[in-house]
């Protein structure tokens, strides 16, 4: 008798040291997960990139694919808090085809991106990706 | 011994209460987990929608922008009627040309895209929405509108360099069409006008050429011309209860079958009034 007590009281703190066991487990990996995973802020953080370059491409901006003023207008457009890279690649002289107007890309940030198209003024296609970030004030 | 039996009862107690608890955190650390990942995966949905409306939005956007750079047309709606003026004969080729390179390009670019511009280089012109009121222009002397029940009257203004020598008007009533048409040249001109026309054919004659303009009953209009004609033609159309825009015949499609998403959709051209 005195046995069976003493199994059933190992077998409970084998059943609570597993539990605690498994806790501890499912607390690091939730904190590993969340540092890979993709936010609501990641997300607003797409949309405002894809909204500024459609102001660029509603304002025109792409028109005459001038890339002092582009960097100027985006200067004014983009907020103090986010950086903006675009990259406009096209069948055009300039850079081989490839323009790049915007912030430099950090190291160690989340960098999101998306891409657009947009028409000149010369009938020329452009393809437009955008990165954008979230910058530390 | 009756209170070492008793501490070890409250002992066991003690450690099935706190498995019971720690199971309890553990459950809703798994319930949390679960839950996060479940809104994780919206945000990417979220994330892959964006991507999506990015590239639906500005490839219509260029593609409408390519179609008023290129086209002949002048157009404006009014309450109920739509205003199209042009110049014929017209080159259509200038537009076939950049719709085809952004098609090449955007379908390079983008692999889940794909241009469908057959319908639009077999059928140039104009679709008026809600009423599906189809402006085909089908080569360089042809105008075509569709028959449509929803078309109610035509105002048509031809205006020809060379001299008119002869108009003959053919036409029968008892349709329910509202049909004035003017047609002038530098001296000489011709019109017609009723409020009942079931079909009408005006041949022109202009000393070699033969222009015509034909309305079959429902609305159907053929003019063709290889003479110099600028042609103005208000349509008169029964009032719709959705929003007005232009739609150009060409459709975009977007299939990405690793996220099982499809979308076919025309290119709407502008927003016009409520009316």
């Amino acid at each position: 008798m005195p046995g069976t007590k003493k199994g059933f009281i190992l077998t409970l703190d084998l059943m609570l040291g597993l539990v605690i066991f498994f806790m501890v487990l499912f607390s690091v990996l939730f904190f590993v997960n969340r540092q890979n995973e993709f936010t609501l802020a990641d997300y607003q953080l797409l949309r405002t990139g894809s909204d500024l370059v459609t102001i660029l491409d509603n304002q025109k901006r792409f028109d005459d694919l001038n890339p002092l003023s582009l960097e100027s207008n985006l200067q004014d457009l983009v907020p103090a808090n986010y950086g903006l890279l675009l990259r406009i690649q096209g069948e055009f002289d300039e850079g081989n085809g490839t323009i790049e107007v915007g912030d430099e890309i950090p190291l160690q940030k989340v960098i999101l991106s998306g891409r657009r198209v947009a028409l000149t003024d010369n009938e020329e296609y452009l393809l437009i990706t955008y990165m954008v970030w979230s910058k530390e004030q | 011994m009756n209170q070492k039996r008793r501490l070890k009862k409250k002992g066991i107690l003690y450690t099935l209460s706190l498995t019971l608890l720690s199971l309890t955190l553990l459950s809703l650390a798994a319930v949390f987990m679960f839950q996060s990942r479940s809104v994780e995966l919206r945000y990417i949905d979220l994330s892959f929608a964006q991507k999506v409306s990015d590239l639906d939005q500005s490839m219509k956007s260029i593609l409408s922008e390519a179609f008023l750079k290129k086209t002949n047309l002048n157009f404006s709606v009014d309450g109920n009627s739509m205003n199209i003026k042009e110049t014929m004969p017209r080159d259509l080729a200038g537009m076939d040309t950049l719709m085809q390179t952004i098609k090449d390009q955007g379908e390079r670019d983008f692999p889940i895209l794909t241009l469908d511009l057959a319908s639009f280089q077999d059928r140039h012109g104009l679709i008026l929405q809600p009423q599906n009121i189809n402006y085909v222009q089908q080569d360089s002397n042809d105008i075509i509108v569709d028959p449509n029940d929803n078309l109610l009257s035509y105002n048509i203004n031809l205006s020809f360099t060379k001299n008119i020598i002869s108009c003959e008007i053919l036409d029968s009533d008892q349709g329910n069409l509202k049909v004035d048409v003017a047609i002038t040249s530098p001296e000489n001109s011709c019109g017609f006008s009723r409020d009942d026309v079931k079909f009408l054919i005006i041949n022109i004659d202009l000393g070699g050429e033969k222009p015509f303009l034909s309305i079959i009953d429902k609305g159907g209009l053929h003019l063709w011309s290889t003479a110099a004609v600028n042609s103005s033609i208000s349509i008169g159309m029964l009032p719709g209860v959705q929003e007005k825009h232009l739609e150009i015949p060409l459709t975009v499609i977007i299939n990405d079958t690793m996220q099982g998403f499809y979308k076919e959709s025309g290119v709407k051209l502008l927003l016009l009034s409520n009316n």
